[in-house]
C-alpha cells in the first residue's frame, strides 16, 4: 500500500534549551559558560561578508552566554532574541579553528543539538520513535503519532 | 485498514531539518508536528501534498434495530 506525503518542511534552527545546548557543547569536548558576554572573534569587522539579520556591527563579540570548544582559539556566542529564543554567533575565519571542529556554517553542532533537543521531547511526550543514522551521517527519526 | 500517522525527520550533518508526514489527511499533519517547530526553530518552507487538501472523513456506523 502507498502512504502518501502529505506535507514537508523545512526548518531554520533556533535554540529554546541552555542544558541541552550545553550537552551539545560537551559532545564536542568543550563547554558552555553561562553568563559570559563576550565571545571571542577576529575582533574587528572587516565588512567583507553581510551581518546575519537583526545584527550590527558594534553587536559583534557580544553575547549572554558563549561556548568554548577544544583546538578553537575563537568561541560561540549565545544570543537571545526577540523571541526569548537563542541565536548561535561564531566567526568562521578559519584561523580561529571553529569550522574545523563544528563544521561548514557550524553543520555539525546544529545537527547534534537538533538530535538532542528532538529525543528529549519525544521521550518527555512518550512517544514511541526509531533513531537511524545513515551512510551520509543524516540522522533519521521515524516517529509514530 | 486505518493507517499509520508517522512523522519523519531527518537531520543532516549541513544542519538542515526536514520533517516529512505519512498517513495523515488533511491540515491536521501541520498541527501534529507544530510541537516539533516550536522546539527547534522556524519554517523556512512547506511544500504541501495533494492529501493535504483531502477532507477528513468520519465514518458513522448505522445500528439496525434487532429486536423491539
Amino acid at each position: 500500500m502507498e502512504i502518501a506525503i502529505s506535507h514537508i518542511s523545512k526548518i531554520e534552527l533556533e535554540c529554546d534549551n541552555l542544558d541541552i545546548l550545553g550537552k551539545t557543547a560537551r559532545s564536542f569536548g568543550g563547554q558552555l559558560i553561562q553568563g559570559q558576554q563576550t565571545y571571542k572573534w577576529y575582533g574587528k569587522f572587516m565588512n567583507d561578508y553581510p551581518l546575519p539579520d537583526g545584527v550590527k556591527a558594534e553587536d559583534l563579540g557580544k553575547c549572554d552566554h558563549a561556548i568554548k570548544l577544544p583546538s578553537a582559539s575563537y568561541e560561540i556566542g549565545v544570543s537571545k532574541n526577540e523571541k526569548g529564543k537563542y541565536e548561535l554567533r561564531w566567526d568562521f575565519w578559519h584561523s580561529g579553528g571553529l569550522e574545523r571542529v563544528i563544521g561548514k556554517g557550524g553543520g555539525l553542532f546544529k545537527q547534534r543539538y537538533t538530535d538532542f533537543r528532538t529525543e528529549h521531547e519525544l521521550k518527555m511526550k512518550k512517544l514511541k520513535y526509531k533513531r537511524t543514522v545513515d551512510e551520509k551521517n543524516n540522522v533519521q527519526y521515524e516517529i509514530l503519532m | 485498514m486505518k493507517v499509520q500517522k508517522k512523522v519523519l525527520m531527518t537531520i543532516s550533518p549541513t544542519g538542515e531539518i526536514k520533517i516529512e508526514t505519512t498517513g495523515f489527511i488533511g491540515k491536521s499533519c501541520t498541527e501534529e508536528t507544530q510541537f516539533l517547530k516550536d522546539i527547534l526553530g522556524h519554517e523556512t518552507a512547506r511544500d504541501l501534498k495533494p492529501v493535504y487538501f483531502q477532507k477528513e472523513t468520519t465514518t458513522q456506523k448505522k445500528w439496525l434495530p434487532l429486536c423491539g
